[in-house]
């Protein structure tokens, strides 16, 4: 079934799992791609993934990038591990740097979607619980916000106020010292 | 059927094509997106919303950042307030509110060094703490109270702690920091799998125990760390790192769990020398990295005794050319070892690399003294 394998000891590494996106397009992955997300993790674990993992609240556009990250952080993850433990050439104690390098180069690029699509994106790996696909995407709000006034993060992100001027007074008040 | 087990943060499977205002969020997200804040920041998204007036306090990061032109008085007093109102003042004396993972504290510039005196850090969840630019004491340092501990990253600080101590520590890295004049900082971690020492000044750390040890990478550089003008062998009464009467490794034994070891010697140091004496056995040990352009603590004789004490060692590179230049000539080796002889070092040695700019005399010392042990060379 791995029509890619490679070498007698891959083999066990890229069982296929079919991921099924909620518009129902089917997306065969390595399980070493797959289980970058803990919560397939679990599922394989529990031996629930025979005919395909139903993923209804993901679309096939959002799985496909989600896929994408997947598949590069999971090869990153692999040629970790073999450099360590076949001590080849210069892997000593110093990651492969050109790698990991490339490795930011395509975390930069996947960054740049538009809003919806970074938003579906975080929803996404929360839900799939993809540790570094989250970090990465939170950190870019997080970016977007840093230095903006309260005002301004409202507007940007359609925050609806529902606070009484008095009541944002009163919390003004109690965290003055942040405000300084 | 829709996967089992739902994401860690909680919460309700994504929602696409909704408006998309960041308030489509779980409460999980929203605190993971202000844990990569700058603590000032991350406060002032209290008046956003109701929703959003307590979300800071369980940020799962907490990043405090100093700049130099940043008054001292006002930021120690923000950090006060900050540690106050976050919960239940999590990170001071109670720790049953706090969610922090990743605690960060940088402060840069040329400003005095943030005092943490006094301060003790208690927490359930904290992974991971990141200090840089602050006076650390031995409250701080003092890590028991964060069972989860696994990351701490030190650098541009000063450590007046006689003890650094954690039981769930895996990973230290402690850099450009300055250490005691007077006494010797004790590492307590013996979960530690990776460490790294580099460029810090002072008495250097003596390390206790790490059986878990991986990887470990020690630096020394200028000439303030364990050194002295008056002796070679560092065990003169008038060195400043000599502890009289002493006959505890300081370093070695430390690391000598360890599978993969990078020492640099960049300045005068006894340290090694002084270990030596005591040498441990490097029982683990397959990988090993010698920098010691100036032979200055890690010589012909320091060379011997590790390989001697290094019974599985299968790599060794020797580099003789200052760290950040590149060098000029590689010479491979590999050990063959003697018919019917008992090997003097590691029958697993595969390859020797000795790196240098040019063959100097000190190059060539080197390479004879590994043709003493049968490892040949070739020259493509």
């Amino acid at each position: 079934m791995a029509s890619a394998g490679s070498g007698d000891e891959k083999a066990a590494a890229a069982a296929m799992i079919t991921l099924i996106s909620s518009d129902n397009e089917k997306f065969e992955v390595t399980e070493a791609t797959a289980t970058l997300s803990q919560t397939i993790r679990h599922m394989i674990e529990d031996g629930c993934t025979d005919g395909g993992v139903p993923l209804p609240n993901v679309t096939s556009k959002i799985l496909a990038r989600v896929i994408e990250y997947c598949k590069k952080h999971a090869t990153a993850a692999a040629g970790e591990e073999g450099s360590s433990s076949s001590f080849s050439d210069a892997a000593f104690l110093e990651v492969d740097r050109a790698f990991l390098e490339e490795l930011e180069e395509f975390d930069d690029a996947f960054l740049e979607v538009d809003r919806a699509t970074l938003f579906d994106l975080i929803l996404a790996a929360n839900y799939l619980d993809i540790k570094g696909l989250l970090n990465l995407t939170c950190q870019k709000v997080a970016d977007s916000v840093k230095g903006k006034t309260p005002e301004q993060i409202r507007e940007m992100y359609n925050i609806v106020n529902d606070l009484t001027p008095e009541e944002e007074a009163e919390i003004r008040r109690e965290t003055q010292w942040a405000f300084e | 059927m829709p996967p089992g087990r739902r994401g860690k943060r909680g919460n309700q499977a994504p929602m696409e094509g909704s408006g998309r205002t960041i308030d489509i969020f779980p409460d999980g997200v929203l605190q993971h997106i202000l844990g990569f804040l700058p603590a000032r920041d991350a406060v002032r998204t209290c008046v956003l919303a109701r929703r959003w007036c307590d979300l800071w306090m369980f940020a799962t990061g907490l990043r405090i950042i100093g700049n130099e032109d940043d008054d001292m008085g006002e930021l120690r007093e923000f950090v006060d307030h900050l540690l106050l109102n976050r919960g239940t003042a999590p990170l001071k004396h109670s720790s049953s509110g706090s969610t922090v993972q990743v605690l960060r504290l940088l402060l840069t510039g040329n400003c005095d060094h943030f005092n943490l005196r006094d301060q003790h850090l208690v927490s359930r969840h904290l992974m991971k703490l990141e200090l840089a630019g602050v006076v650390v004491t031995e409250s701080l340092l003092d890590l028991m109270g964060c069972p989860k501990l696994e990351q701490l990253e030190i650098y541009g600080s000063d450590l007046y702690a006689k003890k650094i101590s954690s039981e769930s520590l895996k990973y230290l890295s402690i850099a450009s920091c300055r250490f005691s004049h007077s006494f010797r900082t004790h590492i307590h971690a013996p979960s530690l799998v990776s460490l790294l020492l580099d460029h810090n000044r002072y008495n250097f750390p003596v390390l206790e125990s790490i059986p878990s040890l991986v990887d470990a990478s020690i630096r020394i550089v200028g000439n303030s760390v364990d050194t002295c003008v008056y002796c070679d062998s560092g065990d003169c009464n008038s060195c400043q790192g000599a502890i009289p009467g002493n006959c505890n490794c300081i370093l070695l034994e430390g690391l000598s769990k360890a599978k993969h070891l990078a020492l640099t010697a960049e300045s005068k140091t006894s340290i090694f020398k002084r270990d030596l004496r005591r040498c441990p056995t490097f029982s683990k040990l397959k990988t090993l990295l010698l920098n010691d352009y100036l032979s200055l603590g890690l010589d012909l004789d320091a060379i011997t005794c590790i390989l001697k004490h290094s019974p599985v060692l299968e790599k060794l590179t020797l580099e003789l050319f200052p760290k950040g230049s590149h060098h000029k000539m590689e010479i491979k080796g590999s050990y063959s070892p003697p018919v019917q002889t008992i090997a003097a070092i590691s029958e697993h040695l595969k390859m020797v690399e000795v790196k240098c700019e040019v063959v100097d005399e000190r190059v060539y010392k080197v390479l004879k003294l590994l043709c003493t042990f049968s490892i040949r060379f070739s020259f493509e």
